[in-house]
């Protein structure tokens, strides 16, 4: 790690720290997301091994941040080559290990960015052909994604429950469901796709309780017609019965095709929400100048 | 459901694109061809994963990954030779390594005992493992064989979809 200076720490998590540093050589800019290695009786988690191997691998798309090297550093750090002496025989405490995923370095995000355009100095909508250029790059790259998920990933036999933030979790995974696909993400890129619209999160839960009720709220409760099934997954209770809104009053700015396409994409039956190749060939688009990505 | 049509011309190109990176680099070949030691590592290598995989009772997919890692391994560092133990351990480690691929909740211990032969403590193991991953730069999810039968089984259109699923 000594060929990087670090300058500045820019995002603290559950996970680690990140940090923007400099190449000394190239004196490229990168981000530096350390994370530790919890080394336990069994080596290397697998969990980190599938994490950051599908990272090496879905990082060669230009919509998909850039991992440009990962660094593992010993904390009794020694040089790691076959020739130098017997491993079997080196007594080391293996256990504080970090890994440093190194990444491009992004001056900003899409959070960042749409709170620049509701708060401070000026506040103004962003305009609508930007949400349709982001929007356009935002499927590009979560196509990306599922095309070589379907392709390359060994499926696990069951998935976890607690997974993407809370405001952007489908109901399929608040509702218990543990064969989720690639829906999930479509769910999310529709709350991203209103959140851009409104410069603010279309359901801003507090618990899974409280998300679940935001959605049913404006998307009516679902049932048995709608979405065959939901009644029987692990989580479902009885809820009141709401009555579906019009999807233009929490998007009023957005125009019929983008409504249209909002619907497919919050589409309560996962079968049936359109996925992110399909998407990008949405009516929605035509307007967009394609070739340029 | 849609997923055939979704296995469909992009994915074969990108399996071929991926693939690239996780070949082992040229010089394998010409070590293979020059180096007899190479021949007979590797040979006497791919054996104990074989034993092994008939000990622990995985799948094809497991062995063929590790073969991977191994191919991919010698072809980036020297080995020396006269090192018995470096055969064992890099065998044993590139096992653990695709068997953490396949499943989550892997013990290195079905690897270990006298019958499969592999006898090292679980932190020599572990620094192994992390010296092939800071080789292989961390790339583990290699394309096999097994990646393109998705690709062929949607081809093939089968007239019974359960049968499809079951291939699948």
């Amino acid at each position: 790690m000594e060929k990087y200076e670090k300058l500045e720490k820019v995002g603290e998590g559950t996970y680690g720290k990140v940090y923007k540093a400099k190449d000394k050589v190239t004196g490229q800019i990168v981000a530096l997301k350390k994370t530790r290695l919890e080394m336990d009786e069994e080596g290397v988690p697998p969990t980190a091994l599938r994490e950051v191997s599908l990272l090496q691998m879905l990082s060669q798309s230009l919509y998909v941040v850039r991992l440009l090297s990962v660094e593992h550093v010993d904390a009794n750090s020694t040089n790691s080559n076959l020739d130098d002496s017997d491993p079997s025989k080196r007594n080391h405490t293996n256990n504080k290990s970090n890994l440093y995923l190194v990444f491009e370095y992004l001056d900003t995000d899409l959070k960042k960015f749409i709170d620049s355009h509701r708060k401070g100095a000026n506040p103004r909508p962003l305009p609508p052909s930007l949400i349709q250029s982001f929007l356009f790059q935002l499927c590009k790259g979560v196509a990306h994604c599922h095309s070589h998920g379907r392709a390359f990933t060994v499926p696990l036999k069951s998935y976890t429950h607690e997974i993407v933030t809370l405001w952007y979790r489908a109901p399929e995974v608040l509702l218990g469901s543990s064969h989720y696909s690639t829906g999930v993400d479509m769910w999310s890129v529709g709350c991203i796709f209103a959140e851009m619209s409104r410069r603010q999160a279309l359901f801003p839960g507090d618990s899974e309780f409280q998300q679940l009720l935001h959605i049913f709220r404006l998307l009516g409760t679902p049932t048995e017609e709608q979405w065959p099934g939901v009644t029987a997954l692990r989580d479902w209770h009885v809820y009141p019965k709401w009555e579906p809104q019009n999807l233009v009053r929490v998007v009023p700015s957005l125009g019929p095709q983008g409504v249209d396409l909002l619907s497919k994409m919050l589409k309560y039956d996962p079968a049936e929400r359109i996925s992110a190749k399909a998407a990008m060939d949405h009516p929605y688009f035509d307007s967009l100048d394609k070739s340029q990505f | 459901l849609a997923s055939s049509e979704e296995h469909q011309p992009d994915t074969i190109t990108y399996l071929f694109a991926s693939e690239f990176d996780h070949m082992p680099s040229r010089n394998l070949l010409d070590l293979l061809e020059t180096r007899d030691f190479y021949v007979s590592f590797r040979q006497e290598a791919i054996s104990l994963i074989l034993q092994a995989q008939y000990f622990c009772d995985c799948g094809p997919f497991v062995p063929y990954l590790a073969v991977n890692f191994m191919d991919r391994f010698i072809s980036r560092i020297e080995i020396p030779e006269g090192k018995p133990w470096i055969l064992r351990l890099l065998a044993v480690s590139c096992l653990s390594l695709a068997a953490k691929m396949e499943s989550t909740d892997f013990s290195v211990c079905n690897f270990q005992g006298d019958e499969a032969g592999f006898i090292f403590d679980n932190k020599t193991i572990n620094r192994m493992e992390l010296l092939i991953l800071d080789t292989l730069d961390w790339r583990m999810r290699s394309i096999t064989p097994f990646s393109f039968l998705h690709f062929f089984i949607s081809l093939s259109q089968l007239k019974d979809p359960a049968l499809a699923q079951t291939l699948k």
